[in-house]
């Protein structure tokens, strides 16, 4: 049975995404008693799945070294993973939070050696990669896992497989019988870090995305440029695992339209132009990139990298929202048709592999939050009063990328810290 | 099961004598087949069809189909008015809606109804054909009456653009619905789920002004079927059906194409897999004959 110790002093945090895990490590960092509360088997979100930052283009990896590493050693920070809030009552100074959390399979006597993984044969859709590869039915969820311990499929119980994986465990740490539970405790303030997902691209009809291989998006593309995902590092068509040379990026794929998401997702412009980066360095000169976009939103700093795609001889930029993607059938390359605003050129490009740069959705939905909220026409919290001691933090605030997520989850962490220190004076 | 009866409209390309006077005789044998009863609604009108948003406003384009709805409401209460017709459907369909939401319109029309003493409630429900077929009957039902299956022919679904936007079928992707599909395969021949023309503008009425145009468009509709090895095409909806197989003379006189590609209604399939002769599933109505689905029916 898990056992969470809290008072309405402590500071519960939903969501380890780069957000929940900074606001979580800063509070804790105070002195403050925090449990971090995530859904995944580990933390990190879907930072963990990028292969590169903008505009340095380091490597998100080294942050979330230094994070976890901030998480081991600090005794105020509690993590519950594959745990996920049910319900919240109370007020701000004395909530009372439920948390289902999923059976693991795989208690912390594991010592993260494999041998569970090696022993069993069935195999699944990828999550990590978003299914573009595939992982056994124990396995840890990335190499950098945090906790650093393997997950059993309940796919896999009562099959071989599950004896097989128990067999094979020298650490006693395979738990079949292991079971859900549901835990509450008290808190002072919640932050609310529940981040963001890729809209679907399948709702994007004219695109094709559902019916077209060489269609993805630029998450998958993260995945696709990572030396560890599941092409090596190589740029693919899914169709026929050829390299891809001629590349297209669609921009506002969903984003800024009545049709999808109203909202401008702010990250999509920067990813795209970092992620033609991938493409020269995989390709060098044969790598082709094409930005079909509206207006690129490189603001402030990242001006200077706007600036240096723009001059490099292999990368170049179609104004124009893409009305309709065709696929030719002998090659199954996709067809990208519309107009060129500069100049009202219509064309009909083809190109080997489409990457649309889907937008954020926030993963707020208002009818299953466990307290009245108060949340804006695009579906992220607003900073309002009524919403008690409970606080967004990153994209569930808004659409941000990591460096300001980070900034904002700070600022959350304070507001959180204030609650409880109210509640701490008036206890004395 | 028991009968179901619906209030319903051949409208003008439908009703005896026009072009696609076939399509209502197989409609009538595939409603026979799965038990649904048609009951014409009295002294229906025109639907105003494309021609309604070139002229005489909103209010008058409206007013016609209100007129078909009110007529309905009167001489088949109760019943849900059923289109047969893609472009009446979307006529009938957006007048209520339009009517519904509006309620200075509404009010307008019945003014205007008033004047030969009907009334308007606009509480029925209008649906197409196909909507009965997907949501109330079925694919496994269907199925479950098929006596002749379709062996063997491959068949590319046309579903063109009234029965697909705005409304469409629920659930259905407006680039890719698959309704048509699943009715190809429910029947016992072979669809084509990767047939890239499904939602192609067949021209409609330009077909008489833009020739050119739009014989290019028709040309790529049937010519994309040829490529995917389709022994016919099927469509839901009457101007597809004439506009695709009705110039591919002249198509082949434009493009030095071959084609001879017969296009038919998914009732007509229908009727012939529930076992009916070629002359009840208006076989006899093609003008490219449908010569794979007539050895099926005579067998």
């Amino acid at each position: 049975m898990t056992e969470v110790i809290a008072t309405n002093q402590t500071i519960l945090v939903v969501g380890g995404g780069i957000s929940g895990l900074t606001a979580a490590l800063e509070a804790a960092e105070t002195g403050k008693q925090v449990v971090l509360v995530e859904k995944r088997p580990y933390v990190g979100g879907r930072v963990t799945q990028l292969y590169k930052y903008f505009p340095k283009l380091c490597y998100p990896t080294c942050g979330l070294e230094i994070n976890q590493r901030r998480a081991k050693m600090n005794p105020n920070l509690t993590i519950l993973t594959m745990a996920e809030v049910t319900d919240i009552q109370g007020e701000a100074g004395n909530y009372t939070a439920s948390v289902k959390i999923s059976p693991r399979y795989v208690n912390d006597n594991c010592t993260g050696c494999g041998d569970c993984a090696k022993a069993v044969s069935a195999e699944f859709d990828d999550e990590y990669n978003y299914g573009l590869g595939k992982r056994k039915g124990a396995y840890l969820p990335h190499r950098m896992a945090h906790p650093q311990r393997y997950v059993i499929d309940p796919a896999i119980l009562g099959t071989e497989d599950a004896e097989k994986a128990k067999t094979a465990c020298k650490a006693g740490a395979v738990d079949l019988d292991m079971q859900e539970e549901t835990v509450s405790f008290k808190a002072g303030a919640v932050v609310w870090a529940t981040g963001w997902q890729p809209y679907d691209a399948n709702k994007i009809q004219p695109y094709g995305y559902d019916r077209f291989q060489n269609v993805i998006t630029n998450v998958e593309f993260e995945r696709m440029a990572d030396p560890n995902g599941p092409t090596g590092g190589k740029i693919v068509r899914p169709s026929d695992g050829e390299v891809a040379k001629n590349i297209a990026f669609i921009q506002c794929a969903g984003s800024r339209d009545k049709n999808h998401l109203l909202h401008c997702s702010r990250i999509c412009c920067m990813a795209t132009l970092k992620q033609t980066h991938y493409v020269q360095e995989a390709l060098g000169d044969e790598g082709k990139s094409t930005i079909y976009y509206i207006d690129i939103r490189a603001i402030d700093r990242f001006e200077d990298f706007y600036q240096t795609v723009r001059e490099n001889p292999n990368v170049s930029f179609i104004k124009s929202k893409v009305a309709s993607i065709t696929q030719n059938r002998e090659n199954s390359n996709p067809v990208l048709n519309g107009v060129d605003t500069e100049g009202y050129h219509r064309y009909a490009n083809e190109h080997d592999l489409v990457v649309l740069a889907v937008g954020m959705q926030p993963s707020v939905d208002k009818s299953s939050f466990p307290v009245d909220i108060v949340i804006n026409e695009e579906g992220f919290i607003e900073p309002a009063t009524e919403n008690g001691g409970i606080f967004a933090a990153g994209c569930s605030s808004d659409a941000l990328d990591v460096n300001r997520a980070v900034q904002q989850a700070t600022g959350a962490a304070l507001r959180a810290i204030q609650v409880v220190n109210r509640v701490a004076g008036t206890e004395g | 099961m028991a009968k179901k009866e619906v209030s319903y409209y051949p409208g003008c390309s439908s009703q005896t004598g026009a072009s696609s006077s076939n399509m209502m005789r197989a409609t009538q044998t595939m409603c026979d087949e799965l038990d649904i009863q048609l009951n014409e609604i009295p002294d229906w009108n025109c639907c105003g069809a494309s021609i309604g948003y070139g002229g005489g406003g909103e209010l008058p384009r409206l007013t016609l189909s209100a007129r078909n709805i009110a007529l309905s409401e009167q001489h088949n209460p109760g019943q849900e008015i059923i289109a047969t017709c893609a472009a009446c459907w979307l006529s009938t369909r957006e007048a209520k809606e339009r009517l519904h939401e509006d309620a200075n319109m509404f009010r307008d029309a019945n003014t205007a109804l008033n004047e030969i003493n009907l009334k308007l409630n606009n509480q029925t429900p209008v649906r197409h054909m196909v909507e009965v077929l997907v949501e109330d009957i079925g694919f496994e039902a269907i199925k479950a009456k098929v006596k002749k299956p379709l062996e063997g022919l491959k068949i590319a679904s046309y579903v063109g653009c009234q029965t697909n936007r705005p409304f469409g079928i629920a659930e259905e992707s407006f680039e890719n619905p698959v309704y048509l599909d699943h009715i190809i395969e429910s029947v016992g021949a072979d669809s084509i789920p990767t047939y890239e023309k499904k939602v192609q503008c067949c021209g409609g009425a330009l077909a008489f002004s833009e020739p050119e145009k739009s014989q290019e468009m028709i040309h790529g509709i049937i010519e994309a079927a040829y490529d995917h090895g389709a022994d016919l095409i099927a469509t839901p909806c009457p101007l597809c059906q004439a506009n695709v197989e009705i110039y591919q003379d002249q198509i082949n006189a434009r493009f030095g194409s071959k084609f001879n590609m017969p296009v038919v209604y998914y009732s007509q399939l229908m009727s012939v897999a529930f076992g009916r002769n070629s002359k009840d599933s208006a076989l006899d109505g093609q003008i490219i004959r449908a010569k794979s689905l007539e050895d099926i029916a005579g067998k």
